[in-house]
């Protein structure tokens, strides 16, 4: 399966926040859907500092080389 | 004192020299045609003469009959050609390639022809120029292996980008046929495949000199080049049609070096800048991403997620108040039942009987009498009353229906 990219886990997770807020009271959906949303989060967060990662560390032969 | 030669052998000696000279392989002349001889052979034999002087000159056939006008005496003509010595006389002379009617202005209007010939087919036409490259990977260079211009070129690349990869295809750049050798460079870098851009070059010189770079056959060769052609040719004020229909004229052989490679430390600092704001580019981004999320991940819902369910809760709790209630109310009712059945249970029971003033006869075993069959005068049987027993002794019966006695 292909991995599903940074918009569209926002995108998802937008969906999730909005259905919640909206009302959602069915307790296992609601239920179903938070857990979702907060493994969204942590997917995200994952991929953010993943990224911060590379970008430093393919940026140090750029600032090394740059003055 | 020198050994005496042959005159043959001087005069051999004296071919070569003049074979050597460079200007002398490739001259235009102008003069007065006089002494016009037309062989058989379809050779051209004449003199061309001015106010001073005189040059005999020979045209072949080949050449001859590709002349597009009839020469006769008295005709000013330009000649090209180059000059050498036919040893069995001893004379030198100018063996013509071709020649056109008219004075010097002529070689100018044949010039202009040209140019206005090969724009008319679009050779000189902006859209079909290739752009140069900005860094070329291989600079192909079509000039001559000796003399100033690959020096120079090899100067400014050296400077200005000395990472430079560079081939040299050496090429005659004046003199008889150096248009088919600049050519054949062309077409050499074309067929080879590696090259990224030619520059075909050559320093200054007199008209003759760049006569070349007028040909029209080295104007089809750039034409038809799928490599982009940067022509330098002379010094800044000179044109040639070769300027005209290359990609790209530089005004001196420096000036094509410095157009076809990008100073390399600009380059540098180029790419660095770049990759600073790359970064600084990805950064921001990361942060509206991150901020995005963070955003997302602080509304209510998702920090107190319990919230959500205070609704359901609240629902439950009434519900099961209710049920309270209900069964409650439910286990009151049935109490109730149970009590009213338990009375009128009671009101079935025979001692209740008793108390309403009914007493049950029993015999001397405890039986119960329920016909008068059961006893016989003089029996002693008991009387079972509320609050107690009667012993009684039978006097006597009579058969008769309760209701009656009653």
């Amino acid at each position: 399966m292909q991995k599903k990219s940074f918009e569209e886990l926002i995108r998802e997770l937008e969906g999730i926040v909005n259905k919640l807020e909206g009302g959602e009271t069915e307790l296992d959906k609601a239920l179903g859907m938070y857990k979702e949303g907060i493994g969204i989060i942590k997917e995200l967060n994952d991929r953010i500092s993943n990224a911060r990662k590379q970008i430093e560390t393919a940026g140090e032969d750029v600032s090394e080389s740059g003055q | 004192m020198n050994k005496a030669v042959t005159v043959s052998r001087l005069n051999a000696y004296i071919k070569m020299v003049l074979g050597n000279d460079e200007y002398l392989s490739n001259v235009l002349v102008t003069g007065e045609i006089s002494n016009f001889k037309h062989h058989q052979s379809g050779h051209l034999y004449f003199t061309l003469k001015d106010a001073e002087s005189a040059l005999s000159c020979v045209m072949f056939q080949a050449k001859a009959s590709l002349l597009d006008f009839r020469p006769e005496d008295g005709m000013e003509i330009v000649a090209s050609g180059y000059v050498s010595v036919f040893e069995r006389t001893g004379r030198y002379q100018l063996y013509v390639q071709a020649m056109i009617p008219g004075g010097e202005g002529a070689l100018y209007r044949q010039f202009e022809e040209l140019k206005k010939k090969l724009a008319a087919e679009g050779l000189f036409d902006e859209a079909v120029k290739k752009p140069i490259p900005m860094i070329p990977g291989k600079i192909g260079v079509v000039t001559s292996e000796t003399g100033s211009v690959i020096k120079d070129i090899l100067n400014v690349l050296d400077r200005r980008y000395p990472i430079y990869n560079l081939e040299l295809y050496p090429a005659h750049v004046q003199g008889r046929g150096a248009e088919k050798e600049i050519a054949a460079g062309i077409r050499y870098f074309n067929r080879k495949g590696d090259t990224d851009v030619i520059i075909i070059a050559r320093g200054g010189g007199s008209i003759e000199d760049l006569w070349p770079f007028n040909e029209e056959y080295l104007a089809r060769a750039i034409y038809e080049s799928r490599i982009p052609v940067v022509s330098a040719v002379g010094h800044e004020t000179d044109y040639t049609i070769a300027d005209f229909v290359s990609d790209r004229r530089a005004p001196t052989p420096s000036a094509a070096a410095e157009l076809v490679v990008p100073e390399l430390t600009a380059l540098m600092d180029g790419i660095n800048n770049s990759g600073i704001r790359l970064r600084n580019h990805m950064r921001a981004l990361l942060e509206r991403y991150s901020t995005r999320v963070r955003s997302l991940a602080d509304r209510p819902v998702m920090k107190r997620p319990g919230e959500i369910f205070n609704m359901t809760e609240m629902v439950v709790e009434r519900l099961s108040e209710k049920l309270e209630a209900e069964v409650s109310m439910l286990m009151e009712r049935k109490e109730a039942d149970l009590k009213s059945l338990a009375g009128k249970i009671e009101l079935l029971s025979p001692v209740a009987t008793l108390v309403r003033g009914y007493s049950v006869l029993k015999d001397n075993g405890g039986h119960v009498i329920t016909s008068l069959k059961a006893v016989g005068t003089g029996d002693r049987i008991s009387a079972v009353l509320s609050d107690g027993r009667i012993d009684c002794e039978v006097k006597g019966k009579e058969t008769k229906d309760a209701k009656e006695i009653l």
